[in-house]
């Protein structure tokens, strides 16, 4: 198994500046409209794209969970992403630093609550401002080990 | 006499003595020194060897411009070859090495090659070694390498760390002398967000080396000042020794920090460098200006230095060049240097001086107007120089000489994106062109003198619309008067070089130019002038004023080279970051890794996946053993292989069916719900893209597998065609590789094993062959199956969400225990599917069309479009002499062959005209008893049962073999179907 699925509440604290956290496996449903469609009127939608969103929470959903929700939703196909996707949360002081080594994205400037697609180094991955100093990221599941390599090995001077 | 520390005066700290070596030898210099000006300090004039003819060369700049001062320091895997002494700071323990010299800096052999100066002018190696032919290689190259040489790297891995970073800004400011510290300031103090570069360990660039006042503060201090304010604005961000080395697209600009250089180990957890990608709204580029050399005899000599650079050592590090030098000079830059050299009691011998007018110059040194030095004296060190006067000539003993021709602004970064720099006559200089993102200011625009560059940063911030910062009034600052250009001093006595590192002198230019050779772009080539590693930054000008009279044209006329990146060298530590060894790429782990690797598989890296390659048991003790007894378990009894990397895309939307069936060259628009259909993609072109099964899950919902290896690149293909090709169609694309753990449950025993793990009815009627739907695992997990085959067994791929994967895979297991299921790999998989003649993108490579591959019935004749489909028709995709598939054999069953082999006709001899095709695949199959292999061979369907050579160049091996249809088991597939 992997480093991160062997303790996926596993905290772990690099120097003062940064902390990384896996967060648990919850839900992750990827809304697919139209391109150019607003966006449902779901609080806490994540932008993933033109006329896509990611709906993301800490508690799993049942399996029939993205098929009620489609038929709430005119025309808006759900892709389940619970499983594919893992979420580390990045926080700290030095968590802007930390990111900026890895993303293009002008951190500083980036409002709280909003999202982005974006590479982490070489990975792709979705980023989202969840408070000042605190991001969150989410990475296709196979790729979570060297995502985590990769924020441990930005975080090293921290 | 040499140089040496004056007793006072200087920004070194007196108290703070570093101890360091140079070839070996013990020295000591101060803090704040750099590596040249404790050289200096200690009376170290020769320094390094030139690169062609092995000159003694002394410390000519005070920056990274230098062509001379190149050392190699530290050791092991720490070795940095080609350090310019004169930006590296001095750290206790520093140990230097000098470079291209045997067997040592002071009794250097390579010397001789002074004496054959006349034959290594431009051009001797075209000259010289054109024959016999094949000495270039084996001769006459490693002896010129070894003999004209740098730096040897080593071979021993950098144990330090490396960081990258980006960084986002309303302006950089690149250079903190001056006019960069101005503009910053301005910006800053108006709120903006300014990012301040500076190679430097300080901000504050000449003025760190300035005597004048402002605001009747010494310039140093006030430097300083700017720099602490700087410091404390938060919206200021100061990078100090950190070099901007190119600027890109989207105005992002590429900077190396070098981080802990400076010291003798970076610290744990503390990167040595750091590349920064800094991204900014305007940038202004205060770069300053290089002194120009002058061309004359011997101005190689060790003692001979720039005026700027002597006049650097002399006040900020209080290092005199000798007891009596003399200036060369063309600039009242020169006059300066004079008079603080006088201040500090250095006695100058001369002011020589080509213009004819009387600068004003009211110190003890002998003014010599309307003279030039035309050559130089001494051996290691200079001990003369010879002036040419109206009068006639003078030798004069001097132990060091300034040089001042000029000013070239620093405008490399302005061109790095294709502009070309502009001349102007009345700068005598070219400056930077008209660019946007990026604005010249101070010495980097032409602007001279102190007070000028400080109001002409200002003025750069206040046109980005910061209000200018105001500075006292600038008091003692040198003159700015220059004469016109003086590309080179006529008949000079000796060598006189141009360019000092790769040792281009005033006569290999010019004989460029009378060999035919003028243009700026040959001559470079021709004379190797600008090519070294400090791309020219002293010599460029020069060589292309001396082309421009040699040719009667003006210096804007003849023109520049090309400007690139990097501005100074780069080191590969700092491009590579972090992704080294290990973590050179990042790899993939299959959602049944875990799974695996408890069931011991060996794994292998495939693409950026890790794959389950074999499962080797107890007493196996080669891996054919493994794959041999899995490929056997899967066709006598049940496997169970891990498939999750294959690429899976949801595809949704009322189109999606009408999508599928343009994508596709075989028709999907009538895919009944429940069913999954094989499906070809083609390119524009006709060629085979990729393969894979594509389900319908409802009316609006597909499930599509791709290959493994293009996973990334079909999503991509998929979502052009979604959003560029057909915009109309009501398409949605998601990735869901990651989502779903996908198994391959494969054999005769693979119904009864799945029965007792799903709970929905899978009996043949029930679920038939190409069956696709979700389905519910006994206790209740939803999951979706598959019932298709790559081995050509009764088959399915079951799916269930990534998390459960590990532990529906260990049920498959014990469910299949009573059957002797048998966990097998990419390998077992490998035999499978080649005894069944199913290809993959060893088949699909790039050049074959449906038809080659034995499917050109699947092509739709009735779809009124699909991509690849008009390009079919053209003539040589339908030549009769296409490869085509086939298998292969070899005749003796003891015999074999690998996949790369060549096909020959039986009894042919192997050349190219004879080449029939090429062995696509080889296994060894054990339901066969020998090798098996597909192949690519020329009218290939009408040869089966044709004996053929197949020839392995690599091995050298040619083996009997006999050409057969591509399936060497179950033609009928009736195991498909039980």
């Amino acid at each position: 198994m992997s480093e991160l699925a062997k303790g996926l509440d596993a905290r772990a604290a690099l120097g003062g500046g940064v902390t990384m956290t896996a967060l648990p496996e919850g839900h992750v449903l990827l809304l697919l409209a139209r391109a150019g469609a607003a966006a449902p009127d779901l609080p806490g939608l994540r932008a993933a794209g033109p006329g896509q969103w990611f709906l993301v929470g800490d508690t799993p959903l049942g399996p029939d969970a993205p098929g009620a929700l489609a038929a709430k939703l005119p025309d808006v196909a759900i892709s389940d992403q619970s499983h594919g996707r893992v979420r580390i949360a990045v926080a700290g002081p030095k968590a802007v630093a930390m990111l900026a080594k890895g993303t293009a994205v002008d951190l500083e400037r980036m409002p709280i609550g909003r999202s982005v697609t974006t590479l982490v180094g070489p990975l792709g991955a979705h980023l989202t401002r969840t408070g000042e100093t605190d991001f969150e990221l989410m990475v296709s599941r196979s790729f979570a080990d060297a995502l985590w390599h990769e924020l441990e090995a930005m975080a090293a001077e921290f | 006499m040499t140089s040496y520390r004056l007793p006072a005066g200087g920004a070194v700290e007196r108290a703070a003595v570093l101890g360091f070596t140079f070839d070996g030898k013990p020295m000591s210099g101060l803090a704040g020194d750099t590596l040249a000006s404790a050289l200096l300090a200690n009376g170290r004039m020769l320094v390094g060897r030139g690169f062609k003819y092995h000159r003694p060369r002394g410390i000519l700049t005070a920056g990274s411009s230098e062509p001379n001062a190149l050392v190699t320091i530290g050791r092991g895997g720490r070795t940095e070859p080609n350090t310019r002494a004169t930006t590296q700071e001095l750290y206790d323990g520093l140990e230097a090495v000098s470079q291209n010299r045997w067997p040592s800096l002071d009794h250097d052999i390579g010397a001789v090659n002074g004496l054959l100066a006349p034959f290594l002018g431009a051009g001797f190696y075209y000259k010289t070694f054109m024959w016999p032919k094949g000495f270039w290689e084996k001769v006459y190259e490693p002896v010129i390498r070894r003999a004209a040489g740098l730096g040897k790297a080593s071979h021993e891995a950098d144990p330090d760390s490396y960081d990258k970073s980006w960084a986002h800004c309303d302006l950089l400011v690149i250079g903190a002398g001056p006019a960069g510290l101005a503009a910053a300031i301005s910006a800053a103090r108006n709120g903006a967000r300014v990012v301040i570069v500076d190679e430097g360990a300080a901000l504050g660039g000449s003025l760190l080396a300035e005597t004048a006042r402002i605001g009747g503060e010494p310039a140093p201090a006030f430097a300083r000042g700017l720099a602490g304010e700087l410091a404390a604005l938060p919206n200021a961000r100061v990078l100090t020794r950190t070099t901007v080395f190119g600027w890109y697209d989207s105005n992002v600009f590429g900077a190396v920090e070098r981080v802990r250089k400076h010291v003798a180990a970076p610290g744990p957890r503390r990167p040595v460098e750091r590349l920064w990608r800094i991204v900014a709204k305007a940038a202004i580029m205060a770069t300053g200006a290089e002194e120009r050399p002058l061309v004359f005899g011997g101005n190689d000599r060790p003692g001979v230095m720039m005026a700027g650079a002597m006049r650097a050592y002399l006040n900020r590090w209080a290092v005199a060049p000798g007891r009596r030098p003399a200036i060369f000079t063309n600039t009242d830059a020169g006059y300066a240097l004079a008079a603080d050299l006088e201040a500090a009691g250095v006695e100058v011998a001369a002011i020589v001086d080509p213009r004819a007018e009387h600068r004003g110059w009211a110190g003890r040194a002998r003014l010599m107007s309307g003279a030039v030095v035309i050559g130089t004296k001494g051996g290691k060190a200079l001990s003369g120089i010879t002036v040419r006067t109206a009068r006639g000539e003078e030798v004069i003993a001097v132990d060091a000489l300034a040089m001042s021709g000029g000013f070239n602004p620093v405008i490399a970064l302005a061109c790095h994106r294709g502009a070309r720099p502009v001349w102007s006559e009345s700068a005598s200089a070219f400056l930077a062109p008209e660019v946007e993102g990026m604005a010249p200011a101070g010495a980097a625009a032409g602007v001279a003198g102190l007070a000028e560059c400080l109001a002409d940063g200002a003025r750069a911030a206040a046109r980005l619309g910061h209000a200018p910062a105001a500075f006292g009034a600038v008091d003692g600052a040198a003159g700015t008067g220059q004469g016109a250009p003086l590309w080179a001093v006529k008949e000079p006595k000796g060598k006189a070089f141009v360019d000092f590192q790769n040792d281009v002198g005033l006569k290999d230019l010019k004989l460029a130019e009378a060999e035919g050779y003028g243009h700026v772009e040959l001559a470079k080539r021709y004379t190797t002038n600008g090519m070294a590693t400090d791309q020219g930054k002293l010599s460029n000008v020069n060589a292309i004023g001396i082309l421009a009279e040699a040719r009667g044209l003006s210096p804007g006329e003849v023109g520049t080279t090309t400007f690139r990146p990097f501005y100074t060298p780069v080191s590969f530590g700092v491009l590579t970051g972090h992704h080294r060894g290990r973590h050179f790429q990042p790899l993939r782990r299959s959602a049944l890794h875990g799974w695996a690797e408890k069931h011991g598989a060996r794994l292998v890296e495939t693409g950026l996946w890790l794959r389950s390659s074999y499962f080797p048991r107890p007493g196996e003790t080669h891996w054919r053993q493994s794959v041999d007894r899995e490929a056997r378990a899967v066709r006598a009894g049940v496997g169970i292989c891990d498939v999750s990397m294959l690429g899976k895309i949801e595809i949704f939307g009322a189109d999606a069916a009408e999508f599928l069936n343009r994508v596709y060259c075989n028709a999907f628009l009538k895919l009944p719900v429940g069913r999954a259909r094989y499906g070809l993609m083609l390119r524009e072109d006709g060629c085979v893209y990729d393969d894979g099964t594509t389900s319908r899950l409802g009316e609006r919902h597909f499930f599509m597998t791709t290959t493994t290896a293009l996973a990334a690149g079909v999503l991509t293909h998929l979502e052009f065609c979604a959003q560029a090709l057909w915009p109309e169609l009501d398409v949605r694309l998601a990735s869901v590789t990651d989502q779903w753990a996908q198994m391959a449950v494969a054999g005769p025993k693979a119904r009864e094993t799945l029965a007792k793990i799903v709970a929905d009815d899978i009996s043949d009627a029930a679920f038939p062959y190409l069956a696709a739907r979700d389905v519910t695992l006994r206790g209740g997990l939803r999951g979706r199956l598959y019932r298709i085959s790559f081995s050509g067994e009764l088959a399915y791929e079951v799916a269930v969400p990534a998390g459960f994967g590990e532990s529906v895979a260990d049920a498959i297991l014990e469910a299949g225990a009573e059957f002797g299921i048998t966990p097998y790999g990419s390998e077992a998989l490998g035999v499978l599917r080649v005894e069944k003649g199913h290809v993959t993108h060893a088949e699909i490579n790039g050049t074959v069309t449906p038809g080659d591959l034995g499917f050109g019935k699947m092509v739709s004749a009735t779809k009124p479009d699909f991509i690849g489909g008009a390009m079919l028709g053209r003539e040589g995709m339908r030549d009769p002499d296409r490869p085509a598939l086939v298998g292969a054999r070899p005749i003796d069953p003891a015999t074999g062959f690998k996949a790369g082999a060549h096909i020959l006709a039986k009894g042919a001899e192997a050349t190219l005209e004879n080449d029939q095709g090429y062995v696509t695949s080889a296994v060894h199959s054990p339901h066969v008893g020998s090798t098996i292999g597909l192949a690519l061979v020329k009218r290939g369907r009408e040869r089966h049962g044709e004996e053929v050579l197949v020839w392995d160049a690599v091995r050298n091996a040619m083996t009997p073999a006999v050409l057969c249809a591509p399936c060497f088991l179950d033609p009928e597939n009736a195991r498909l179907h039980v």
